[in-house]
């Protein structure tokens, strides 16, 4: 019985322990180094959550200080389908809640979804009602939310914020980056059940709330531009119309209109047609506006003074073709000062061919016209102005009382605004002030070439005022002020190359008061009803504007 | 390579480190692996501390008692213990008195405690097989004594295999057939019984949709990280978060919720975590510790019930350890075993110190001196090893061989070592 066992086999028993444990050494020593490095991306990633901390949209202000566009937080409303005991009776309860109808609420709770919004951005009245309610499975997300004040107000100079928090047009768009500021994050580390681990890491970039804007705007003159033009074209059942007004001495645009317009509380449903700012996003043919630039540059060219004359027939014939006037009237020994109070399209001609097809491509160049003016709003147009080597005889005719370009409302605002301040081209802009965590950013005018001389504009201002007085815009003239200005129509171009018929585009651009400007106002009208005589429209909702500018800028009157 | 306490007692204080560290360091990791569950549920974050203390105190203590008994009088107790052991396996599984977890019925539950049956079957199969079989090596192929072996084995392997706890059942019948291997098993018999036991152990695997589906998820746990292949993937994310040096005890990420069974059977993926590859490496060099003192201890016994015993007892705690290990470093399939010392389990742990108790008896009443390593190669190793078949043939020169070992050690021994019969009398 003392005998003991086979101590080889007891050796063997060992040399097998050894062996299982080197083996089960490696295994765990290359999961802890060699094979670490594939495991802990997905070993860290499972603990820790990361929190986007919503940055909040900066707030834009009118010039004078009044809310055009803010942010709140509002409740989204969202459901977990599989977690509603009764989807039938949650469809039935919610649907006189949320004003939709039960079955197409039972139809997106069984669509098969997980998650899904029910309503996002709820008033804050249904959102208490539908919590009031208890349904298991649905909850409530905070949500920023654009609210404007103002409702239409300025729509298209404001622009909207989709869905998703990003700018689209106007100041929005054209801002998105500095309004929207820069979200932070909060990584957390969690545990399955979503707590937060008590040893955790916590790692918190603070968000950077976005910038607030204080525009050039002003609510007051914004909202009798938008007034004036609405009324013009209901007026005339005009098809779409634009407004600009501008200060002349630093190209701050007061006030911006478009029309159709929009709700920017339903930009979902809104005619995508609605939302273009025209101001700045219309090319049309302008006219007899042109005109004033035409002859501006001619003055400044020493191509002719306000006294120079010729014999108008009625008609010029340049390149081959015959120019006429409107209704074909013929003036007889006419002055450049008398063919902008006649608005005589051979006059223009004459003067264009004083000056020279080369030399008037050179001013619409140095007013503007073809390129975007800079200014700081979204979807700008460029206009077109045909370079000289594709220029027909004949377009140098056309070209001087503003057909066969194409301008925007603001391009031709800004030209006139140089017309009016002595001989500067101003960038227009829209924002005054930007204000963020660094403090108030004053942002500079920019003066973007002298088109003219001083001289030239003070004639030029001195044979608008003869067109508003004495002329075919009298229509515009204003008790106490110097009024200038110059009225436009024009033909709308067709498919097929030629112009549509009887349809046209009535405009009238103007400054006051003429002594000392203080506004330029450009007010386009888009197939008015009352067809050639759409500028006296255009002119009536200039002089209501210039009321409203005039009394709200407390200028003094000119004029006895 | 015995410090100066070893001049006093005949304990293998090397083994006695190795377990208390073991034990020491699984109550750490039992706290700080179930601290975080056990606030949440039970709003205690030492509740599970507490029991593990308790059932280490009442180990120690039943191991301090085991050490002193002479492990020879366990022959009588053998087959009552055996008995004992397959009365609770059955119970088990009686509805009402077995306590089912998760599907499988391991408990016996008195009041607030739990019992583990199975633990205790480990030891009293352990126990009956050393004294059955280490009696009967002369004639360990007869089926006078393969037949009990196998009975007995087989009784017990069912019964665990019905709770169902497979991998328990595995180390059963891995421990039953190492004792019939250095019993002296012949070899051919000894492979045709393997052969035998591992086809047996498939068919039980493959039987089950469960183990199927485990095998599986072990050839790849990617395929579904989320579901079956969790367990598996949060172990080796432990270990990786882990990496060379831990993110330091108390620190672990994968213990809040993400690893499942975070202080009983994946707790080596915890310490993984905490205490990186120093800590693993740790801890499998303590069971090698362990391996190799127990083996020694065998190796010395001074009679093949001893040596039986200290084999089987080594193989059940080591054996246990490794698979537990791979499992958790993806080695081995899933299956739910506790890492002896370290996991929380009361049973596990009080049978285990008992069982170290009973290795310590036996390495305590070792031939005197007997030197012998299990790993180690030098003359007298090999005359020990050619001893049996010597005496085998007929020839007994065990008195001589004592006295050249006695001669070798004697400067240092002038007195032979307390006999264990005297001893176990003080």
């Amino acid at each position: 019985m003392t005998e003991t066992v086979s101590p080889a086999r007891l050796r063997v028993l060992f040399a097998f322990f050894a062996s299982a444990m080197l083996l089960v050494s490696l295994r765990v020593g290359y999961w802890q180094t060699i094979g670490r490095a594939a495991l802990l991306e997905g070993a860290t990633d499972q603990v820790t959550s990361e929190l986007v901390l919503g940055a909040q949209r900066g707030n834009i202000y009118d010039r004078t200080g009044a809310i055009l566009a803010t942010t709140v937080q509002l409740r989204s409303l969202y459901a977990i389908p599989s977690r509603i005991a009764d989807r039938a009776a949650a469809a039935a309860a919610l649907a006189p809640l949320l004003g939709t109808s039960s079955d197409t609420l039972r139809a997106a709770l069984d669509s098969g979804a997980e998650w899904l919004y029910l309503r996002r951005r709820l008033p804050e009245e249904t959102a208490r009602a539908v919590e009031a309610l208890g349904i298991g499975g649905l909850g409530f997300e905070m949500e920023p939310k654009r609210l404007y004040p103002g409702d239409t107000i300025a729509a298209q100079a404001l622009g909207f914020v989709n869905d998703d928090g990003v700018g689209q047009n106007g100041v929005e768009g054209a801002y998105d980056e500095a309004l929207r500021g820069a979200p932070g994050s909060l990584v957390v580390e969690r545990d399955p059940q979503n707590r937060e681990l008590a040893i955790g890491l916590r790692t918190a970039v603070a968000p950077r709330d976005g910038a607030d804007l204080t525009l050039t705007l002003d609510l007051v003159i914004q909202t009798s531009v938008e007034r004036a033009l609405r009324a013009a074209i209901e007026k005339e059942r005009a098809t779409g119309g634009s407004a600009v007004v501008l200060d002349p001495r630093d190209g701050a645009i007061l006030a911006l209109a478009s029309f159709p317009t929009y709700d920017p509380a339903n930009v979902a449903t809104a005619d995508p047609e609605s939302l273009r700012n025209r101001a700045v996003s219309w090319t049309y043919e302008p006219g007899s506006t042109m005109k004033a630039i035409t002859i501006a540059a001619a003055i400044d060219q020493r191509a002719v003074t306000p006294e120079t004359a010729y014999d108008d027939k009625g008609y010029a014939i340049i390149g081959g073709r015959r120019l006429n006037n409107a209704l074909g009237k013929a003036y007889g020994r006419t002055t450049v000062t008398q063919v902008l109070e006649r608005s005589a399209n051979a006059g223009a001609v004459f003067v264009a061919q004083q000056l020279g097809a080369e030399r008037l491509r050179a001013y619409l160049d140095a007013f503007g016209f073809g390129r975007r003016s800079g200014v700081d709003l979204a979807a700008e147009a460029s206009g077109s102005v045909r370079p000289l080597a594709e220029w027909y005889p004949v377009d140098l005719g056309t070209i001087a009382y503003g057909q066969g370009v194409a301008v925007t409302p603001l391009q031709l605002a800004a030209a006139y605004a140089a017309i009016a301040n002595g001989g500067t081209l101003y960038q227009p802009y829209v924002v005054a002030t930007r204000r963020d965590a660094d403090g108030e950013h004053r942002i500079a005018p920019v003066a973007s070439g002298r088109p003219i001389s001083p001289d030239t504009a003070a004639t030029v201002r001195q044979m608008l005022v003869s067109t508003v007085d004495d002329g075919i815009a009298k229509g515009a003239s204003l008790p106490g002020f110097s009024v200038a200005g110059k009225t436009g129509t024009a033909q709308i171009p067709s498919a097929d190359g030629s112009y549509v018929s009887d349809e046209y585009i009535s405009s009238f651009a103007g400054f006051a008061p003429a002594s000392d400007p203080r506004f330029v106002a450009v007010i386009v009208l888009e197939r008015p009803q009352s067809k050639l005589y759409g500028t006296v429209s255009a002119m009536s909702a200039f002089r209501a504007i210039a009321a409203d500018v005039l009394r709200e800028e407390r200028v003094q009157p000119d004029r006895g | 390579m015995r410090g100066p306490l070893a001049r006093r007692t005949a304990y293998d204080l090397t083994l006695l480190a190795v377990v208390l560290a073991l034990t020491l360091l699984g109550l750490a990791m039992v706290y700080s692996a179930s601290g975080i569950g056990a606030l949440d549920a039970l709003d205690d974050p030492r509740y599970y501390l507490g029991w593990q203390s308790l059932w280490a105190l009442l180990g120690l203590s039943g191991m301090l008692v085991a050490m002193r008994v002479d492990y020879r009088l366990y022959r009588y107790a053998a087959v009552p213990l055996l008995l004992l052991a397959v009365a609770l396996l059955a119970a088990v599984l009686v509805p009402g008195v077995g306590t089912n977890v998760n599907g499988a019925a391991r408990w016996l539950r008195l009041g607030a405690v739990g019992l583990q049956p199975a633990e205790l079957a480990k030891l009293a199969l352990i126990v009956y097989l050393a004294a059955w079989l280490g009696g009967r090596r002369d004639r360990i192929a007869s089926p006078s004594v393969f037949v009990p072996f196998a009975i007995a084995t087989a009784t017990i392997t069912g019964l665990v295999v019905a709770e169902p706890d497979f991998g328990t059942a595995v180390v059963i019948l891995a421990i039953a057939m190492t004792m019939y291997f250095v019993a002296g098993a012949r070899p051919r018999v000894f492979a045709a019984l393997a052969a035998l036991a591992t086809t047996g152990a498939l068919a039980v695997a493959v039987a089950e949709p469960y183990r199927v589906q485990r095998l599986v998820t072990f050839l790849d746990p990617w395929a579904d990280p989320a579901r079956t292949g969790y367990q598996t993937v949060q172990s080796l994310y432990g270990l990786a978060l882990g990496g060379p040096f831990g993110e330091g005890l108390g620190a672990g990420r994968e213990k809040f919720g993400y690893l499942p069974y975070p202080y009983t059977d994946s707790i080596f993926a915890i310490l993984g975590d905490e205490l990186g590859l120093a800590g693993t490496l740790a801890v499998i060099a303590l069971f090698l510790v362990l391996a190799y003192r127990g083996i020694a201890i065998a190796l010395r016994a001074r009679d093949a019930t001893g040596a039986l015993l200290a084999a089987g007892i080594t193989t059940w705690l080591v054996l246990q350890a490794w698979i537990n290990m791979s499992v958790v470093a993806s080695l081995l399939p899933m299956t739910g075993l506790t890492l002896p010392f370290i996991s929380y389990g009361g049973s596990s742990l009080f049978v285990g110190l008992i069982a170290v108790g009973i290795l310590l008896n036996v390495g305590r009443q070792a031939r005197s001196g007997a030197a012998v390593a299990p790993g180690g190669a030098g003359p007298h190793v090999a005359s020990v090893s050619r001893a049996p078949r010597r005496r085998r043939n007929g020839g007994a020169p065990v008195a001589a061989a004592r006295d050249r070992r006695g001669a070798s050690r004697g400067r240092r021994h002038p007195l032979p070592l307390p006999r264990w019969s005297s001893r176990a009398r003080e």
